[in-house]
């Protein structure tokens, strides 16, 4: 018995050493990859798919001072390495990597997803559909579309971090809600908002600025040439209909759909006074926006779709040119007003955009007609697209500061 | 066994004895003769360095040959009343004992005493005289404190005993004496709290310890490997203590500890994994911080038995399980490495633990080499030469340290030994060996017993009651009960409502009555 246990035991563990370590795969194999973009380009008059990869050389980012010897002058390699790869659709693209990496590329960590112009104007459906099959990727990488080409957003330089995806990834996590002025979408939710027939996506837009600088190919050799610097810059968003780009919202527009949509944190909004019975006026007053909400209430009123957004803003007082007396609360009243004025301005040209010129329902008024008058939006489920243009949508806005800073009013000149 | 018999002839006792210890050069026997003209032949056995020779000088050689004279006693001493004289009024030492079997007599000589034969009887005075050279108390070597008793057992069972005596001053406390090892005739020790000891326990205990049949008892190790419930287990299913307090405080908790002869080593059963993380000092410092200390441990308990395996596993599996930072990190310090992370992880875990044990055997001034080979040429050269990460030197030391953070030898051997099992789960199955592992493991915990009673208690089976003194430590005045599993004969432990309070402001009337 004992004898037979024993037997049974060693079997047992050859089956761990024959069976477990299939999926191995050791961190020096891997090419991890930070992000990725995807261009269509014309190669020989045949459109192709390009498939850019940023990947990571953990040696190459300065980490391994005490094992110099072992690496042998580190200093020489760029932390990341930039493969573009052609295919005839996307995964013969995706898959051509390993044609120039001898790693297997490991997607678990990719941060960003960039789509050049080109790429969103046309159907979606392929990039979408390998986006969600491939096992690794996650669901939180950022979706991004640039004008021009996904290369050119993925070459560009990093300015404080030493990678650009996190120069991305901060970007977009922790100073987006500082200025309110470019709207984000993770691959999740991206996926969510073409599924959904009510919603539309939108997402940020990168802009690509050259700089005056000029850099050299590598630190050491130069022997790639010269070519311009350039960094990049979140602002503003791209607004897709169904699965194609239909356009682009500015910086004061995206702040006008943030407010739209209840999502306007921290920001600034330059408020301009008007004429106030001669006493003053034409004042420069910033009003700092804090927090936001907004409701939007679909209204049947006499078999006439309406539909109702009230936006509620909060915000400080940022700085005023000093002659508003603003000491006592009801002084502020004056401000507030011309803020609720000012965003609803804002909020109202980017829905006469959004609604009457790209025709994308980005705020999601299906979803909330589907919630509110479910048997209604059955019925014009299929056709909303065709409706949404039509539909009559009243704005109110209601502004508040709050507080005044460090010091009531301000310093007097004298 | 008639042969055996001490014999009325003092020489007949003679030729026997030496033939008894033949060729024991460290046996000493000395005739002399007892009064004036009726004189009485006789002779002292016993063995050079366990006997006290002082008080042999003192209170025999010098009372029955010198002192002698100056008493009426040494004219009228003759064969007949010489025995009840010794006895009674010339011999002035506390402990005498009469033998009339040779071979008993022989164990007894053996044992320390000295053995005074007188021409004519037949019998012998066994006299308790025993002193041998022996270590001082000190302070125990293995479980330190920083606030607490320094005193630990030594090598002498009576020593121990009275550490013990010394803490715990009732009649209830029983030391059951045994002889183990047909050779080595080891004392043993069985101390118990009459009352508070469940009977079937000692009962138990005497039981197992009875049946023990061997020639050498050297150490208790012997005696815990011969009567513990498993064999076969990583788990030391008694608790092995040098402290005197520890045994004390598991005495009035209802335990039986065993003190064997010639180790300072006590063992303690029944024990169970929690008690093995406990140190005597959490109960001497402040409630609050001890269980901290505790939490602390059980943590550093998990890191030096998963660290390394769940290193290798994230490693070699899991990388998308890392914040991307460390990611890089590791990758760009495993970039030059030649081996699988598990090779790294399993060279590195055994250089250390040949470093440990080279320190532990190496005689004192080597110990310190050892620390340099370890510190420069494992640690710092292996790394710069591109042959281990440094990743893998820190997972390494952490485990180490906290490995040392386990109070007991008990407690720790087990988590050193089952880390290389669970790293090799990890490095074939990835985090879903290690759970499988870890798994096995609490399994087999659960299904340990020590003197019946279950390993893992007061965690499962589970007991409410205990837990007063498990992850938390309560303070004294709340640790109402002793453990739900051993103490249950006499469970409550001391008072309620003994909660330190403010005073009760003083009225004026009570202070003036004092005063009138």
């Amino acid at each position: 018995m004992g004898k037979r246990l024993v037997v049974l035991l060693v079997l047992l563990s050859f089956v761990l050493g024959l069976s477990g370590c299939w999926s191995i795969r050791e961190t020096e194999e891997l090419a991890i990859i930070g992000a990725i973009g995807i261009d269509k380009v014309k190669v020989d008059g045949k459109e192709k798919y390009r498939f850019v990869a940023q990947v990571i050389r953990p040696d190459g980012m300065g980490l391994n001072q005490g094992s110099g010897g072992g690496g042998g002058g580190s200093g020489n390699s760029k932390p990341v390495w930039v493969i573009a790869t052609l295919g005839d659709n996307l995964d013969d693209a995706h898959r051509n990597f390993n044609t120039r990496s001898e790693r297997k590329m490991f997607l678990a960590h990719n941060k960003v997803i960039i789509l050049s112009e080109q790429v969103a104007k046309e159907s979606l459906q392929e990039i979408i559909d390998l986006l969600q099959r491939e096992r690794e990727l996650r669901l939180r990488s950022w979706v991004m579309v640039t004008k021009g080409e996904a290369m050119s957003a993925l070459t560009a330089q990093p300015q404080l971090e030493t990678l650009l995806h996190e120069e991305y990834e901060s970007l977009v996590d922790d100073t987006r809600s500082l200025v309110s002025k470019a709207y984000v979408m993770d691959l999740k939710d991206f996926f969510v908002a073409l599924a959904d027939p009510g919603r539309d996506p939108i997402t940020g837009k990168i802009e690509i600025i050259p700089s005056k600088e000029m850099q050299s190919g590598g630190h050491g050799g130069g022997g790639e040439g010269m070519s311009p610097k350039t960094s990049i810059r979140l602002t503003g968003a791209a607004v897709f209909r169904k699965d194609k780009l239909a356009g682009w919202l500015g910086d004061k527009e995206t702040k006008g759909y943030l407010y739209l949509s209840g999502k306007a944190q921290q920001g600034v909004i330059p408020l301009r006074m008007p004429t106030h019975g001669g006493e003053w006026g034409d004042l420069d007053v910033s009003f700092e926006m804090t927090r936001s909400s907004s409701k939007i209430v679909p209204v049947i009123e006499g078999g006439k779709l309406k539909v109702k957004i009230e936006i509620e803003a909060e915000g400080d007082l940022g700085e005023h040119e000093g002659k508003l007396p603003i000491a006592r609360p009801q002084d502020l009243e004056v401000i507030n007003k011309e803020a609720a004025r000012e965003i609803k301005r804002m909020a109202r040209q980017t829905l006469t955009k959004v609604q009457k010129e790209y025709k994308a329902d980005i705020l999601g008024i299906g979803d909330k007609i589907h919630k509110k008058y479910p048997k209604t939006w059955a019925a014009i489920e299929d056709r909303w697209l065709e409706l949404y243009p039509d539909v009559e949508v009243e704005i109110k806005v209601k502004a508040h500061v709050r507080r005044t800073g460090m010091i009531g009013e301000s310093l007097k000149i004298r | 066994m008639e042969k055996h018999a001490i014999s009325l002839d003092l020489q007949e006792n003679r030729w026997e004895i030496q033939a008894i210890f033949e060729n024991c050069s460290d046996l000493v026997i000395r005739e002399f003769s007892i009064g004036a003209e009726t004189a009485v032949k006789a002779m002292v056995v016993y063995i050079d360095g366990l006997v006290d020779i002082k008080i042999a000088n003192q209170h025999l050689f010098k009372s029955l040959m010198v002192d002698i004279w100056e008493t009426p006693v040494a004219e009228n001493i003759n064969q007949k009343n010489v025995a009840a004289l010794v006895k009674d009024r010339l011999i002035s030492v506390g402990e005498l004992k009469e033998s009339r079997q040779l071979v008993e007599l022989a164990d007894n000589v053996l044992t320390g005493e000295m053995a005074l034969f007188i021409d004519g009887q037949d019998k012998a005075f066994l006299l308790g005289i025993k002193k041998w050279d022996q270590r001082a108390v000190e302070e125990p070597a293995t479980e330190t404190v920083v606030q607490g008793p320094r005193d630990g057992f030594t090598e002498s069972l009576r020593t121990n005993t009275s550490l013990i005596r010394r803490r715990i001053k009732t009649t209830r406390l029983k030391f059951e004496a045994k002889k183990v090892g047909l050779l080595t005739k080891t004392d043993i020790c069985i101390a118990y709290i009459q009352g508070l000891v469940p009977d079937e326990l000692v009962e138990e205990v005497r039981q197992r310890i009875s049946r023990i049949n061997v020639d050498s008892i050297l150490e208790s190790g012997y005696i815990e490997e011969l009567i513990e419930d498993e064999a076969f287990t990583p788990f030391s299913l008694i608790n092995k203590t040098e402290r005197p307090d520890k045994v004390a405080a598991d005495l009035l908790e209802g335990r039986v500890a065993i003190i064997v002869d010639t180790t300072p080593f006590v063992l303690i059963v029944p024990a169970t994994y929690p008690q093995m993380l406990q140190s005597p000092e959490d109960y001497y410092i402040r409630s609050i911080f001890s269980s901290f200390i505790r939490i602390l441990r059980f943590v550093n308990l998990n890191v030096a038995l998963l660290l390394p395996s769940l290193y290798v596993a994230v490693v070699t599996f899991h990388q998308e399980m890392l914040p991307t930072p460390l990611l890089l990190s590791i990758a760009a310090a495993r970039e030059f490495v030649p081996f699988p992370a598990f090779v790294e992880a399993l060279v590195m875990e055994l250089t250390f633990e040949t470093l440990r044990e080279a320190g532990v055997r190496l005689p004192r001034p080597f110990g310190q080499a050892v620390s340099i080979v370890g510190a420069l040429v494992i640690g710092q050269a292996a790394v710069m030469a591109g042959l281990v990460s440094p990743a893998m030197v820190i997972i390494v030391s952490l485990t180490a340290i906290a490995n040392f953070t386990i109070p007991t030898v008990a407690g720790y051997l087990p988590i050193r030994l089952l880390r290389f099992p669970l790293m090799f789960l990890a490095a074939t199955l990835g985090l879903f060996g290690i759970m499988a592992g870890v798994m096995a493991i609490l399994i087999h915990l659960c299904s340990l017993r020590s003197f019946g009673v279950p390993y893992l208690s007061p965690v499962a089976p589970f007991s409410f009651r205990d837990f007063k003194d498990m992850i938390f430590r309560f303070p004294w005045w709340a640790m109402f009960t002793r453990p739900r599993l051993v103490g249950y004969k006499e469970p409550a432990r001391q008072d309620f409502h003994q909660r330190p309070r403010k005073p009760e402001p003083r009225t004026r009337e009570s202070s003036g009555d004092k005063h009138s």
